[in-house]
């Protein structure tokens, strides 16, 4: 991931209120690649939904396949630059407005796409993750 | 954010969606309001119009049910989903009959009692692989 980006990344997310802490800490471990570390910040049972983004759209359930399906889909774009737009927190749940660009490895396309990531937590973990991603607006050969 | 107005994102999909009242744009989205929607931004009741006329000459029986909310200084997040039946041809292709299932996640800005800003977050791929279109082609419903 773009330096500049990732910076940007974490010091939108950096606090020290639960949930953010939380996200900052899974953002943090998915930005190094340290996929292990992002396992110790979702529950046993964690779930995610992608939609919107056909390549990389599914559902899948539980810590082992959620990290699995993380590392993939991380592992099949470069030069990612998020940044978010907007957070809003309330209660157990954090909705993360992002916008992103980047590049598929296996066919050299750029993508522009404007989601939300919704975070519903439990037990000082993420227990869902639900992004929708506002289709692609741009594809790039 | 008062009740009302923590309300309002409720509100605009059971009135405008669920009922179906047109007018009910102009009484909740202030002339100024800018709703981004992927790449593509429109400005007030006036910008919105097209898109909403465009997805009810495509589907009817539109029901939306509003998942979850939260909200947070001025903005309120809902978590939706969508289920409405392909029944015209405003999309540019002939209606299936498909009842299509969607979700979305709405962030909705507001001030004075209105919305001001929102940006809109929808399974747009999902409807179009529903409807047996051509899913992945460069088709774009914007709202403006």
């Amino acid at each position: 991931m773009d330096p500049e980006y990732s910076d940007r990344l974490l010091r939108t997310v950096r606090t020290a209120a639960t949930p953010q802490a939380v996200l900052h800490a899974a953002y943090d471990a998915i930005i190094r690649g340290d996929f292990a570390a992002f396992a110790e910040s979702v529950t046993e049972d964690v779930e995610l939904s992608i939609r919107g983004f056909g390549p990389l759209d599914g559902t899948w359930r539980g810590r082992a396949d959620v990290v699995a399906a993380t590392r993939k889909n991380f592992a099949e774009i470069d030069s990612q630059q998020p940044e978010i737009e907007g957070v809003i927190c309330e209660g157990n749940s954090a909705a993360v407005l992002i916008r992103e660009n980047g590049v598929f490895k296996s066919t050299g396309q750029s993508y522009s796409v404007r989601g939300v990531q919704w975070f519903t937590f439990a037990d000082g973990k993420i227990q869902k993750i639900d992004e929708i991603l506002a289709s692609i607006w741009k594809i790039e050969n | 954010m008062t009740e009302h107005e923590r309300d309002l994102g409720r509100r605009w999909f059971e009135l405008v969606w669920n009922q179906g009242r047109r007018e009910a744009i102009s009484e909740l989205l202030t002339p100024e309001a800018v709703i981004h929607d992927g790449g593509t931004d429109s400005v007030g009741p006036d910008g919105f119009y097209p898109f909403f006329d465009r997805l009810n000459a495509a589907f009817s029986e539109f029901h939306v049910n509003v998942e979850d909310s939260i909200a947070e200084d001025d903005k309120i997040c809902v978590r939706w989903s969508c289920s409405a039946k392909h029944t015209g041809d405003g999309l540019g292709m002939p209606p299936t009959g498909v009842t299509i299932h969607i979700t979305g996640i709405s962030i909705l800005r507001v001030a004075g009692g209105k919305l001001v800003e929102g940006w809109q977050n929808w399974d747009m791929l999902g409807m179009m692989e529903q409807i047996q279109s051509r899913a992945k082609s460069a088709t774009y419903i914007g709202a403006a």
